[in-house]
């Protein structure tokens, strides 16, 4: 019965011009492995958590023993450093996530996909350097190290054409039946992009007349599997689509499904999107199997709090098969938690944050399964000591692990003076409504490493919005004479500060130099004079106290070329380097030499300090870490007999066209009426620098005299530049970095020092301000307070600040408060007895 | 012909060998090409490649001397062989052999387009072998053209995929002639002719193929994906003195 079944269908469909034309397979010698896709949401990779969104909940996984940390410890590798925040910037949620570049579907499965055809599969824990590395460890390495895959997609254009179902069934036979080689689909003709890798198909037609109704079921890896997984289970696709046939000739075809692929691609190059990740030595990792016997860590001999091991790096995994000890140095003003992770192992064990003293420190707190050491702030410099104790030795290869959490933040001074006639002056500002503790740590080069030095402070703790100035020496009684000093303060609060060099030898000149809120690891040396007549100097110091700094400094001439070997540093931890320029580079690299940019593999802080000679005159400058697309002068000086030079550089990649506008007193271009010059000009390609004199640049301007500058740059692209000015006969030098509109505020705080000028800019504003300012004795109380007028945009006004409290500030002034209407620029010129500084106001919430 | 693909197996297999040993023989020019490929996919990087073009044998047949090509990337990076065979008076190609390296293996592939013919779109990979040879246009006064190639390629047992390839032949700005003799590598390029390449089967992939009038090997072949050129010549062979 049943055959006849069959052949009466056979033959009706015959008899319609239907015809059940055939089949066709391929299966490749392998499958694609099954896999986790890795999203970008939490960064699972660098940060453990690798279950949401989208995904099964994944049993057991190993959560705060991420596969990131895994691979840098167990390659001797700091870890939480670059190839970790590069995946948390890159690869992970944004902080806003509302950003419109984001999606919560972004994610690995192109280097899934393309790791689980082009290596082979691991299927078996491994580890190295004692680390325990899972299957799911071994294969988000492998997946990282696929992630930036080059490819050859057909076509090569989708975005203007998805796949056309010729080009997708003529591409699956050539390469999956013809080549033996896999492909990878991406699935979503939609926005979102979801890649699969191909290893298989089996097609199945029916000719009605000249067309070909081709369904093909592809066989695809499963990217949505728990991390784990070495399953064998197929994710099949059935595609639909119609050729057009002459005889067995393909001529044409249509799409029948409702959702076709939007492309097909292959793996041609193995590239890592994350360029910290090293495919060879990652191979070292995902090829490791676990050895017959359990093998202790990289810390050992550290079974005894003499031998304690240093606590170096902020995260630790090892293996609790005898006590380990480790001495944690903390420093005042940090918060240090410590979190024990001891779940993964099978035998009890118990975890110990003490002193020097073996007595306990700070609360224990248990959190889901490990448990959290409160140490709390830190009023001294110590050791504290973490204990490890197995109860008996542990038999699985799991790891435990730590993670140090220190909270507090930075400030820096690179370079302090108190002997030999040099005095330093401090001056700081609680930027908070609620008090800052602050906790001042002295470093100074020793043989070897740093020594730190402490002194008791008459400052401990900053009202909120509150302002101290004065010497060293009044802050710190206690204090030696010593010029080699380095400065950083801590405290839970943000500060602003700036400090004041002089030297009554050389006539009491005047350098400041803010106080430098964060490090960087790219800066730029904008200014660079060294001849007869001047010398320049540079501190940078390493704020790390774990570990050493690397540094280059390459010197470009004006044009852009490099010149010179670079100069190549190691600063050690908490040391500091600093020097003259005729000292550090031989003197034909300084002939030809513009600015000099450095480069460092942690962040570090520095300013460059130059002057004539004699010191009849001197400056500092902080060094620059990052430019911006539009730049201000503060006011340019047009009395008789001051100068005012301006220096640009463009430390990008790309070239970009400078131009420098001179604005009058009010703020109408001083070129306006002129049909034919309205700025000037100057094309700065990548790394060339731009220095002239304001006369030299605008000769003679129809409607001057200039007061301040706009530069801006076309195409945008961010630049640096500073601006030095002065007057030869009277002494005075004056320099500060150029500004831009992210610097405006509308209050600040000015310490009060004889000869102190206002500079009041709102040249990049909309709106005209008023800037009220109010006479504060030490104690904060207000003295007097006086306007400085409406400032209309696009001008600058000098204000001094005697004259606007009729002659002389109130008796008692410490430092002026100022409030402004509008967001504003706002810089202390300070000219005493003929010499000179600038500095930035310092904030205050 | 079998004898000639005897030939080029056991050419392959020398020159692998050869190329192992890093002395093979110079047997005639090389010249390297370097290609961009644009990145196509989202969040991916464009990346660069030169190839070396090598010619590691030479065979004398009854229609004219065929080089033997062996294709790897300058340095040894990127783990993906060609090698394929080349008239170069009368611009055909064939014989083409392609072993990549990946799961830990090499993998070899069929030999593609084992018949010569003037016109070889690579069908996979890295390696850019796109070829239309210029040789029928080399006699022509004008070389402006247009020819379509129409082909049944095989793709399975009983089933073939009907191709047209459009081939538009334009002259570009007459330059200076080429320079190309000079032995250290300089290239300096005349465009002369350039071929603008349509296949049915991805209208929009269309390729554009630069030759120089003397040159057996095109300047510049660019697709959506990728962009060659040719970079340096050396008529006689480089060096594996090193």
């Amino acid at each position: 019965m049943r055959n006849r079944t069959i052949l009466t269908l056979l033959v009706l469909g015959i008899c319609a011009g239907v015809l059940p034309a055939g089949s066709d397979s391929a299966q490749l010698p392998y499958q694609a492995w099954n896999g986790h896709w890795w999203p970008f949401v939490d960064a699972a990779m660098a940060t453990g958590r690798a279950n949401k969104p989208y995904g099964s909940p994944y049993n057991d996984w190993e959560g705060f023993f991420a596969p990131f940390d895994k691979y840098s410890l167990a390659l001797g590798e700091a870890p939480r450093w670059d190839f970790w925040a590069w995946e948390l910037q890159w690869h992970g949620t944004p902080e806003n996530p509302e950003d419109p570049n984001w999606a919560e579907w972004y994610g690995h499965c192109n280097g899934w996909s393309a790791a689980s055809v082009m290596e082979i599969e691991p299927n078996v824990p491994g580890e190295y350097n004692g680390i325990y590395f899972r299957v799911g460890d071994k294969k988000a390495l492998l997946t990282e190290a696929h992630q930036g895959d080059g490819s050859r997609v057909f076509p090569e254009d989708p975005d203007v054409e998805p796949i056309s179902a010729v080009l997708f069934h003529v591409t699956l036979v050539e390469y999956l039946k013809n080549l033996a080689k896999p492909l990878i689909i991406e699935t979503s003709l939609g926005p979102q992009v979801w890649n699969s890798p191909c290893f298989g198909y089996d097609m199945t037609w029916t000719d009605v007349g000249n067309t070909r109704q081709v369904t093909t079921i592809v066989h695809l890896g499963r990217g949505s599997e728990a991390p784990d997984t070495t399953s064998t289970f197929v994710r099949n696709l059935t595609y639909e689509y119609d050729l057009e046939m002459d005889g067995e000739v393909i001529t044409g075809g249509a799409w029948r499904s409702a959702n076709p692929p939007h492309f097909v691609w292959e793996v041609t190059i193995r590239s890592a999107a994350n360029p910290y990740l090293d495919y060879e030595r990652a191979r070292l990792l995902t090829d490791s199997v676990l050895p017959a016997s359990l093998t202790d860590d990289v810390a050992e001999n550290n079974d005894t709090r003499p031998t304690a091991a240093e606590v170096v790096h902020p995260v630790f995994f090892g293996r609790l098969l005898d006590p380990d000890y480790f001495r944690l140095p903390v420093e005042a003003g940090e918060t240090v938690d410590v979190a024990v992770h001891l779940e993964k192992l099978d035998k009890p064990a118990t975890a110990t944050l003490t002193d020097s003293q073996g007595a306990a420190v700070g609360t224990v707190e248990t959190v889901d399964n490990y448990q959290v050491f409160h140490a709390g702030k830190q009023y001294e410099d110590r050791d504290l000591y973490l204990e490890l104790i197995p109860t008996v030795p542990q038999t699985n290869f799991r790891n435990y692990g730590f993670e140090v959490t220190r909270e507090s933040l930075s400030f820096f001074m690179p370079h302090l003076a108190n002997a030999d006639g040099w005095t330093t002056r401090m001056a700081l500002v609680g930027q908070e409504t609620e008090p800052a503790e602050v906790f001042f740590h002295f470093y100074r080069n020793a043989e070897g490493g740093y020594d730190k030095q402490h002194f008791a402070s008459t400052l401990t703790t900053l009202e909120g919005g509150g302002y101290r100035m004065g010497l060293l020496e009044e802050f710190f009684p206690d204090i030696t004479p010593d010029n080699e000093r380095w400065l950083r303060i801590r405290s839970d609060r943000q500060l602003s500060g700036a400090f004041l060099f002089s030297n009554a030898a050389y006539g009491g000149n005047l350098a400041a130099v803010p106080l430098v809120a964060a490090g960087a690891r790219k800066l730029f040396f904008n200014h660079l004079a060294v001849d007869a007549t001047w010398w320049t100097g540079i501190s940078i110091a390493n704020p790390d106290i774990s570990h050493p700094a690397q540094l280059s400094l390459q010197p470009y001439r004006p044009d852009g070329e490099a010149v010179g070997d670079p100069l190549e540093l190691e600063l050690l931890p908490g040391c500091r380097y600093i020097n003259m320029l005729g000292t550090a580079f031989p003197p034909e690299t300084l002939a030809e030499a513009g600015w000099i940019e450095i480069n460092a593999d942690r962040e570090v802080a520095g300013f460059e300090l130059f002057g004539t000679n004699d010191l009849s005159l001197f400056e500092g400058v902080p060094l620059q870490t990052q430019g911006q697309t539009t730049l201000y002068t503060a006011y340019i000086p047009a009395e008789s007999g001051w100068w005012t030079g301006i220096s640009i550089v463009n430390p990008d990649a790309g070239n970009t066209e400078v131009r420098i506008s001179a604005y009058n007193a009010n703020g109408i271009n001083a070129y306006a009426n002129d049909p034919v010059f309205q700025y000037y000009a100057a094309t700065l390609d990548s790394h060339m620098k731009f220095v002239a004199l304001v006369d030299q640049l605008f000769p003679d301007p129809p409607l001057g005299p200039v007061v301040w500058l706009k530069i801006e740059t076309v195409p945008a692209r961010p630049v640096t530049g500073f601006v030095l000015y002065g007057n030869f006969s009277e002494g005075v030098l004056c320099g500060y970095p150029l500004v831009g509109a992210s610097e405006r505020r509308f209050r600040g705080i000015v310490p009060w020092l004889d000869g102190t000028r206002l500079i009041v800019s709102n040249a990049a504003g909309s709106n005209t301000a008023a800037v009220t300012i109010a006479a504060c004795d030490a104690g904060g109380a207000t003295l007097g307070t006086v306007s400085s007028g409406s400032i209309s945009i696009r001008t600058i006004k000098r204000l001094d600040p005697a004259e606007l409290f009729g002659g002389t500030v109130p008796a008692g002034t410490a430092f002026l408060r100022w409030t402004s209407s509008k967001n504003i620029h706002l810089w202390q010129e300070i000219l005493q007895d003929g010499q000179g500084t600038v500095v930035i106001s310092l904030d205050y919430e | 012909m079998k004898r000639l693909i005897q030939f080029a197996i056991v050419s392959w297999m020398l020159g692998t060998i050869l190329a192992g040993a890093d002395r093979p023989a110079v047997a005639g020019p090389a010249w390297e090409v370097e290609t961009v490929y644009h990145a196509r996919l989202p969040g991916a990087t464009a990346f660069t490649a030169q190839w070396r073009f090598e010619v590691v044998a030479r065979e004398a047949g009854p229609d004219g001397e065929w080089w033997h090509v062996q294709v790897r990337s300058v340095d040894d990076q990127l783990r993906t062989e060609a090698h394929f065979r080349l008239q170069p008076e009368t611009g055909r190609l064939g014989s083409v052999r392609v072993r990549e390296y990946f799961r830990d293996a090499w993998h070899e592939y069929p030999v593609l387009q084992d018949e010569p013919a003037d016109v070889f779109l690579m069908p996979f990979g890295l390696i850019p072998l796109d070829f239309v040879g210029r040789v029928d246009a080399a006699g022509q006064a004008a070389r402006e053209s247009r020819r379509t190639v129409s082909r049944d390629v095989p793709l399975a047992p009983r089933q073939a995929v009907r191709r047209h390839l459009e081939i538009n032949a334009g002259a570009p700005d007459v330059v200076a002639p080429s320079s190309w003799d000079a032995g250290d590598g300089r290239v300096a390029p005349a465009p002369w002719l350039t071929y603008q390449i349509t296949d049915s089967l991805a209208p929009g992939d269309s390729r554009s193929l630069t030759w120089d009038r003397d040159l057996p090997w095109w300047l510049e072949c660019r697709s959506p994906g990728r962009t060659s050129r040719l970079i340096a010549w050396y008529p006689r062979g480089v060096s594996h003195a090193e």
